[in-house]
């Protein structure tokens, strides 16, 4: 069984790699990228399970980088990060198509029950 | 109430402040003195300026109207003396230019004439014929006054002077009052002599000084000298000095007001022309006026009436306005009070929501760390410290916890609440709510009470907003009690538009100081264990959704929540 392989973008460049790493601690394959270009590039090259990107980046939003990679990996499952809706009502406003939406600062259990959800709701996997 | 004061003062009676509310009261009796002052100034001077000029002009108007019938009268016996002494004056004229010197100074013959003069008028007592050296040439009358020589007295002179002559009055040898005509001629030769007649005046009183007096009014003879030469009702005996003064010089009939013994008086008077007499007539207008006076008297009280009335009416009219412009007032503060408050819960969403944002990055990044720390040491053997360590960084997580705790509470305080309204069983939602904190409840061994809102229909408003409202004020209350107390929810209808939901514990209190900022952001008293957002929040949810909220609370007995909400919300 190969690693589940996760792309995580954020802009803070403390943050998304120290969380790159302690995924890593936890038995995944992780990519960071700091801004939605590198992401692309990442996503293009590599096959990933799921990607964890902050809705706030530089340039394009959150959002708009999903629909973007999903045009690459269409079936890629995208978990959101956000220092701003806190409960149900919030994420209304994101739009659909992604598989959770979780609050900063992102608990590392939390964050990893959820990666583990969303390769565990592809249909057929490895 | 003040603009900058608390901004949920206006929700509090409790919180009066005394200080702020005299000096507002000090302003509203200043504005009702000043509105009754000046609206009594406006009213009455008028009044009063019209009563003066009415007073005077009416006054006068009856004094013409009083002094017209005295100036006729005193008019009419003046004529009526004149042309008595006129008369007399004129039959000795008429005898002196008749009769030669030699013929009146025949005493028979003096006789004769005085005997005809007599005959023709009333009042002629004696006549007598003075030569130019004054001697006493001839005399006919009751007393022989023969040989008797005047060139030494005055009238003697005047006569000679002016051609005739009228005396005083004097009293004659009877004890009569009687007064002289003499009438000068010039002979041919140039000597003179003089025709002198004593004329008794008693029958002047009687016939002329007497008719048609009315019982207030005196007329009598004044001479030069202020000699009383008649007799007269009021002001002396004949002869006497009078207390009346001799009125200034005028060739017609006067009527003057005068004073006399501090009675008001009116004088009608005629200098007599070629006679040393003046006629006066004195009124008390007293009598008179009295009429007027009692008409005065009664237009007076009619308006002291009329004043009361005004100045009642208008202490009723500033009251009312002053209280009206009060309580316009106070809603007027009400309304900028409130107003700053939806200001400041804008500004300080805006506010919350741009800080949180910014330090939940800053906070994952500390908490990532610490965690990435805590996972190399799990994977590292033991080391000295090593449970020291990872105490600290579990420190750190959990001082991060507590501030993403926080800066979540200040996002949802900013959210744009969009309330969407259904209809709303409250007491079924207060049940839900209850629900919720059940098992806490009973765990402490504390008792939830529902009770009325059977009967009361649904409301219209946001059901979770609601249920956010209603478990922040129970969580509060639950914090509040012990074990073993309860907690009551009382629901009822107040009024036809609003229904009450009264969360009341039995807990410790809220000191007065805390109770006045308890709904203000960021205030807690539970130190670390709260974020002072709930209660600011829970306001901010109940204003939105058009009620209001309240608290009360007693030391040591317990608090109650008051929160009012419309049964139909009309703050869509």
């Amino acid at each position: 069984m190969s690693k589940i392989k996760v792309l995580l973008v954020d802009d803070e460049e403390e943050l998304v790699f120290t969380l790159s790493e302690r995924l890593q601690f936890r038995g995944f394959d992780t990519d960071a990228a700091l801004n939605s270009v590198d992401a692309l590039r990442l996503a293009s090259i590599n096959d990933y399970d799921v990607a964890v990107i902050d809705l706030k980046l530089p340039l394009v939003t959150g959002q708009d980088l999903m629909k973007m990679i999903k045009h690459i990996q269409p079936d890629l499952k995208i978990i959101f990060m956000t220092g701003h809706c806190s409960d149900d009502q919030g994420r209304k406003g994101i739009g659909k198509g992604y598989f959770d939406c979780l609050i900063k600062p992102i608990k590392i259990d939390i964050l990893f029950e959820s990666i583990i959800a969303a390769v565990l709701s592809y249909p057929e996997k490895k | 109430m003040s603009i900058n004061g608390e901004w949920h003062k206006s929700d509090f009676d409790l919180m009066a402040d005394k200080n702020r509310q005299n000096s507002s009261n000090k302003h509203y009796r200043r504005l009702l003195k000043y509105s009754i002052i000046t609206t009594t100034f406006v009213a009455i001077v008028p009044l009063i300026i019209m009563l003066v000029i009415n007073y005077y002009q009416y006054r006068k108007a009856y004094l013409a109207d009083i002094m017209y019938p005295i100036s006729r009268q005193t008019s009419n016996i003046s004529s009526s003396l004149e042309s008595f002494i006129n008369e007399r004056r004129s039959a000795l004229n008429l005898v002196i230019r008749e009769k030669e010197y030699s013929e009146l100074a025949d005493k028979a013959e003096l006789a004769v004439t005085f005997k005809n003069l007599k005959e023709s008028f009333d009042g002629f007592v004696d006549i007598s014929l003075i030569n130019s050296d004054g001697d006493q040439a001839a005399y006919f009358g009751p007393y022989n006054l023969e040989g008797k020589n005047y060139k030494d007295q005055d009238w003697f002179h005047e006569t000679c002077i002016k051609g005739s002559f009228v005396s005083d009055i004097f009293m004659g040898f009877r004890g009569m009052p009687h007064f002289v005509i003499a009438i000068y001629r010039e002979n041919s030769n140039g000597s003179f002599y003089i025709l002198r007649a004593t004329i008794e005046s008693d029958m002047l009183y009687h016939k002329i000084l007497s008719q048609n007096q009315p019982v207030s009014s005196d007329a009598f003879i004044l001479n030069q000298d202020q000699i009383l030469q008649s007799p007269s009702k009021y002001h002396g005996n004949i002869l006497e000095k009078s207390d009346i003064e001799v009125p200034p010089y005028s060739l017609q009939t006067e009527v003057i007001e005068s004073q006399n013994n501090g009675t008001d008086i009116i004088i009608g008077y005629a200098y007599i022309k070629n006679t040393p007499f003046i006629l006066i007539e004195i009124t008390n207008p007293a009598s008179i006026m009295s009429n007027w006076v009692s008409a005065s008297n009664n237009l007076l009280g009619l308006v002291i009436v009329c004043i009361i009335l005004m100045i009642i009416v208008i202490v009723w009219i500033s009251r009312r306005m002053v209280s009206h412009v009060r309580h316009s007032d106070m809603k007027w503060m009400k309304m900028l009070s409130e107003i700053s408050n939806t200001n400041k819960m804008a500004s300080v969403g805006r506010l919350a929501a741009g800080v949180s944002h910014e330090i939940n990055n800053p906070l994952a990044i500390i908490s990532e760390n610490a965690g990435m720390v805590l996972d190399i040491m799990s994977v590292t053997d033991e080391f000295q410290q090593k449970t020291k360590i990872s105490k600290h960084l579990n420190s750190i997580i959990k001082a991060v916890d507590r501030c993403s705790n926080i800066t979540h509470r200040l996002l949802g305080f900013a959210k744009r609440m969009d309330t969407k309204t259904e209809g709303i069983d409250i007491l079924l939602l207060l049940k839900e709510v209850v629900g919720f904190d059940q098992s806490e409840a009973q765990n402490r061994n504390i008792n939830i009470d529902i009770t009325g809102g059977s009967d009361i229909m649904n409301i219209e408003s946001d059901r979770g907003q609601l249920q956010q409202v209603f478990l922040n004020i129970l969580n509060n209350a639950l914090d509040a009690v012990k074990s073993g107390d309860t907690i009551s929810v009382h629901i009822e209808q107040v009024g036809s538009k609003f229904i009450r939901v009264a969360v009341s514990d039995t807990g410790s209190g809220i000191p007065k100081a805390d109770l006045e900022r308890i709904f203000e952001p960021f205030y807690t008293t539970k130190k670390e264990n709260g974020t002072g957002l709930g209660l600011s929040i829970t306001y901010g949810i109940v204003i939105k959704l058009g009620g209001s909220m309240k608290v009360k609370s007693t030391q040591g007995e317990g608090t109650t929540f008051i929160v009012d909400l419309p049964i139909v919300n009309n703050q869509k």
